[in-house]
């Protein structure tokens, strides 16, 4: 966050609550300073279309919030109509005027001029699984399927030490040149993949997906990702060809317990993995 | 006085000569980071033996006394410092990641506790001092010249290549102390030096060698300002970075493309750097690509485009064939002794008809359902070949080929260009201001590469601009007039009404 900006974005919108003015300017003065603080208050800029999103969505809320209430709507609709008709007022309305079409010249004007960037589409990154899958020829449970070796880890943990081992040992030979030993995403080939390697140290991936999906997402990679996931926007490889089941649950304790973090438990949520991130 | 702070300084030389091994408690801390992090790799003996197959150069091993990275004299210990170094900081373009987010705590117990698989780290008579490391005298074209000469005479070339592209005659058959074969390194690409990309860093290689590879230290055989020569020299044929991008711009040309232009076509062409990495996806895998990075370059004119793509390769194979639909194993065994009977080869993929939307075909060689045109380049041969991928194992090579190729290899770097109609029969054609998808292949012969058994990139764009760039001026005036527009008409019509009914 940029202090510079947020805080006095923020005194001024507090000291709007006691000022008094016109509706219209008002809201001109709450859509800037959202705007203001969506592009300039983080020190990580916040894409464009991020942006743009947030601020449509506080425009329409404005107008929804203006036209909630007749007495409020009319008003506004008066003002303006005062600002244009009335004489007093004549010297502003030129300046609005031409201020607009210059602000949006300029824009076309700067976008234009950016040079040709190709277009960035848009992908969910952890698409809804199917409810089963096919493996080597053995049906898995995608929705209730657990991973069968988990439980050891009560019931008998030096066994389930062993199979974290094996899954230490799978990680490295086909997981580390993408995802890194480090599990940031910075492995040997992570520079060269578009769009990049998902990076298991985040907080916010692995406890928030169930082991059957992830399952799913190894064993098939991005060539079984349905259509909505952009199927072939992933480098991700079916690792079907090369690992066994046991090896697949074998990596997936040890991407947990590197992190130290649990998956998902099934009955918080039994539609799978999916949702967005 | 004067005497207490000669014991005071005696006292502390002494300290700086005892070797850092830590605490039983610092070693038992380091025991856990290394066996979580490192180990994989390393191995639990730390003699290198970890659980890797594919990595090369393949990972240390700490019992035998032989550090790449150091500031010591080249056959000596490396010191803590360094050691701490070679973790952070990683080795570029190896298994080596850099671990930044260790704290200093983690890294000194790590090392203490890596120290510990290795007796002379704890014998006092191998501790050495590290060689001065003067900061860098600022670069000059002189100096840089005066390198040239002395990258001559010291025979760097052998290795390194005439001008530095890693070509050298030697190259072919560097191994390091493990006999593995190892490649010199390409001294255009800094981004990819182990020891880091800086002037500093580079006079340390040079000063201290690069211990259990052919590179030496030449410390003894170069004055430090000698050194530094070298240093300008290799720093004024690099790159800092690749300056990798997502988007190759092709320019309009006047006049038809003849190809016997060679690379003359393109001077006034945008280049574009994409990075390259090894198949790993699919059955076949290459796990070490002996090609790291590409160049694109592309002209076209009212009937034809013509794509350049230039990359640097140890070794020309032009000797035997190679063919994209060959059998390769599951995994290829490591340190396969490089053949004549297998060519370089190059090939552009792009997909058979313009995606509608986001979804393209699989980037290897497209899919079932969205197949893909690659135009396959044996560059032991003349002319290109046209296949239709529907999958890596779906190749289907096209009777009459639409694309002509020429290619040529000079001093360790290929120029491949192709060349075929904007508008074909069956196949995408390529209109302006639209973005491509394009992606590549190669083959090294060298490795033996064929089949799917290659090195590729992800899907990229080729833009074709439009031969009269428009001035973005007219369409702002264009917008601000239409909005200038509306609002009077607004201003008018309120006017109007309010004239007409007045409250």
């Amino acid at each position: 966050m940029n202090f510079l900006v947020f805080v006095p974005v923020i005194a001024l919108l507090i000291a709007l609550r006691f000022t008094k003015l016109s509706i219209l300017l008002w809201q001109f003065v709450i859509f800037a300073a959202c705007f203001i603080l969506l592009k300039f208050g983080f020190t990580k800029p916040l894409p464009m279309s991020v942006v743009n999103l947030f601020s449509g969505i506080i425009a329409v809320s404005l107008f929804a919030y203006l036209s909630f209430d007749n007495e409020n709507f009319s008003k506004s609709l008066k003002e303006l109509k005062t600002f244009i008709t009335e004489r007093q007022y004549a010297l502003w309305l030129k300046i609005v005027i031409i201020v607009i079409p210059i602000g949006f010249g300029v824009n076309v004007y700067i976008k234009k001029s950016q040079g040709i960037k190709p277009p960035v589409f848009g992908r969910s990154i952890h698409p809804a699984p199917p409810t089963s899958t096919s493996f080597r020829g053995k049906t898995i449970d995608l929705v209730a399927g657990e991973n069968p070796f988990r439980p050891l880890k009560a019931t008998n943990p030096d066994s389930f030490l062993v199979h974290v081992d094996n899954g230490e040992r799978v990680y490295c030979e086909q997981c580390s040149y993408c995802h890194g030993g480090n599990m940031e995403s910075k492995g040997l080939f992570a520079h060269a993949l578009d769009p990049i390697p998902i990076k298991f140290a985040d907080k916010t991936i692995l406890p928030d997906l169930q082991e059957s999906f992830l399952f799913w997402r190894i064993a098939k990679g991005g060539p079984d990702l349905p259509d909505e996931a952009a199927p072939w926007a992933s480098s991700m490889p079916a690792f079907e060809p090369f690992l066994t089941e046991n090896e697949i649950w074998d990596v997936l304790l040890y991407m947990y317990e590197f992190n130290g973090m649990t998956p998902r438990a099934i009955s918080a949520h039994a539609g799978g993995g999916g949702g967005e991130h | 006085m004067r005497i207490g702070l000669f014991i005071l300084i005696a006292v502390v030389c002494c300290f700086a000569r005892e070797p850092r091994l830590g605490t039983e408690a610092e070693r038992e801390a380091g025991k856990i980071v290394y066996m979580k992090k490192c180990a994989s790799c390393h191995g639990k003996k730390g003699d290198g033996k970890g659980n890797v197959f594919g990595f090369k150069p393949v990972p240390r091993d700490f019992t035998l006394s032989s550090y790449k990275l150091r500031s010591t004299p080249s056959g000596e210990l490396p010191t803590h410092e360094d050691l701490k170094g070679a973790v952070k900081k990683g080795m570029p373009y190896t298994g080596m990641l850099a671990w930044p987010d260790l704290s200093e705590e983690d890294l000194d117990n790590v090392v203490y506790f890596l120290k510990s698989y290795d007796e002379t780290f704890s014998d006092p008579d191998y501790l050495v001092d590290p060689l001065p490391l003067p900061e860098a005298p600022p670069f000059s074209e002189e100096s840089a010249k005066n390198g040239f000469e002395l990258y001559k005479k010291n025979k760097c070339f052998d290795c390194h290549g005439d001008i530095g592209r890693g070509n050298g005659p030697s190259a072919p058959t560097t191994k390091d102390s493990y006999q593995k074969p190892l490649r010199p390194a390409d001294l255009t690409k800094r981004w990819t030096f182990r020891n880091g990309p800086t002037r500093k860093e580079m006079y340390r290689s040079l000063l201290t060698g690069l211990d259990g590879t052919p590179m030496a230290s030449y410390k003894d055989l170069m004055k430090p300002e000698e050194i530094w020569n070298v240093v300008d020299y290799v720093y004024s044929i690099s790159n800092e970075l690749p300056n990798f991008t997502t988007l190759a711009l092709a320019s309009a040309i006047d006049g038809d493309i003849d190809l016997s232009l060679g690379d003359s076509l393109f001077v006034n062409a945008e280049a574009a750097n994409f990075p390259v990495f090894g198949q790993i996806m699919e059955p076949g895998r290459e796990f070490f690509p002996g090609i790291n990075a590409v160049e694109v370059k592309a002209v076209y004119d009212t009937a034809s485009i013509a794509i350049m793509l230039t990359y640097h390769d140890m070794s020309m194979q032009i000797n035997g064939s190679n063919d994209p639909t060959a059998e390769v194993p599951l995994y290829t065994p490591d340190w396969v002794k490089p053949t004549d009977s297998i060519s370089d080869a190059v090939a552009i993929q792009i997909p058979s008809k313009m995606p509608d939307g986001f979804i393209k075909p699989y980037f290897l060689f497209g899919d079932k359902k969205r197949s893909v045109d690659i135009w396959f380049a044996d560059l032991a041969k003349k002319e290109a070949d046209v296949y239709v991928g529907k999958g890596s194992k779906k190749l289907v090579k096209q009777e009459k080929s639409n694309v002509e190729v020429v290619s040529s290899y000079d001093d360790g770097v290929w120029k491949v260009i192709f060349k075929r109609p904007r508008r074909i029969e069956k196949g995408l054609p390529f209109e302006v201001e639209q973005f491509i998808p394009i992606a590549l292949s190669f083959w090294d012969g060298h490795e033996k590469n064929r089949g799917n058994y290659r090195c590729v990139t992800s899907w990229y764009n080729i833009y074709l601009k439009p031969a009269k760039e428009e001035s973005p001026f007219l369409p702002a005036a264009k917008t601000a007039i239409w909005v200038l527009v509306i609002e009077l008409l607004i201003v008018f019509f309120v006017r109007r009404r309010s004239a007409k009914s007045p409250e």
